[in-house]
């Protein structure tokens, strides 16, 4: 739902459902999820909180978590795109045309769309320094 | 900035209306900016017109516009409502010292970079933004160690070690 919200431009809303993922995680409710689960859904949460308070190298490594507990090649290319938005954030254009390089070429859809998404953000990040 | 945004509206424009709804957070907003800062300005506004009024980003688009625009005024109420809708989000505060900065209103350009980083402590763009504006006013010291410390967030930020050095040689 949080994801969503963010999509939608709805921050303030969507950091307030990951603030409280985060706080039952750590309150110990149950959420009857696996603990692979709740592995990869507090990995998401607390990626999520990290982009939206600008905290970018906590958000670089909760990608890196994300990454390491994805299950299936879109999760995986997921937490790669998320990796590259941090270090696209973090003013590291170097590291995150590398990082860009090693995604699958744009080929249709969705995916073609996010990464013309990428590369409009970091020639954005490289000509205005805009985030 | 303008080829890459086109491109991912155009993709995202034959896809399902799902998508769709994403691209005014995902996209327009950059390609508005884009096309102010190429002088498109017709273009610019119908791309900010096509941004629901509900989007955080879309009001800072709307006030950087504004301030390629010099018009500030356009640029805080856009901004007044950004922070409306995201209080806790540091991004609107940040853009909000620019424009008081680029609108010579150092004083209030100062507090809105403070209020930026009370909300994103990590964040290195209002630690940089702070000390920039402090070196400009002489303050050598004070600008160093608002550099340092965004250095600690964002070390590989090439712009940011420019201006810590500049600023370096100054006190020197």
């Amino acid at each position: 739902m949080s994801d969503m919200n963010f999509a939608l431009g709805h921050d303030e809303l969507g950091l307030s459902e990951v603030r409280a993922v985060i706080g039952a995680e750590e309150d110990g409710s149950d959420s009857g999820l696996s603990r692979s689960g709740n592995t990869r859904i507090r990995a998401r949460a607390t990626l999520a909180r990290d982009a939206a308070l600008g905290d970018y190298p906590g958000m670089l490594a909760s990608a890196a978590t994300v990454l390491d507990v994805a299950e299936g090649d879109n999760s995986r290319l997921g937490a790669w795109r998320d990796r590259i938005r941090a270090l696209i954030c973090l003013h590291d254009l170097v590291a995150a045309t590398n990082a860009l390089e090693l995604l699958p070429a744009a080929g249709a859809g969705a995916a073609a769309a996010r990464i013309y998404a990428l590369q409009a953000q970091l020639a954005a990040q490289g000509a205005i320094g805009r985030q | 900035v303008i080829v890459d945004a086109e491109r991912a509206r155009g993709v995202l424009n034959d896809l399902s209306e799902s998508y769709r709804e994403q691209m005014p957070v995902s996209v327009f907003p950059l390609l508005a900016e884009g096309y102010a800062h190429v002088g498109r300005d017709a273009d610019a506004d119908a791309v900010l017109a096509a941004i629901p009024a509900d989007v955080y980003d879309g009001y800072r688009a709307r006030a950087r516009v504004a301030v390629l625009r010099r018009n500030f005024a356009a640029g805080e109420t856009a901004l007044i409502e950004a922070v409306r809708l995201g209080p806790s989000i540091p991004r609107a505060y940040l853009d909000w010292g620019d424009l008081l900065a680029e609108k010579g209103d150092i004083t209030a350009a100062l507090l809105k970079y403070a209020e930026a980083n009370r909300r994103g402590p990590h964040w290195a763009d209002p630690l940089k933004a702070w000390g920039d504006v402090l070196a400009k006013q002489g303050k050598t010291r004070e600008a160093l160690a608002k550099y340092d410390q965004a250095l600690k967030f964002a070390p590989n930020w090439k712009q940011l070690q420019e201006a810590r050095e500049a600023t370096a040689k100054q006190k020197t």
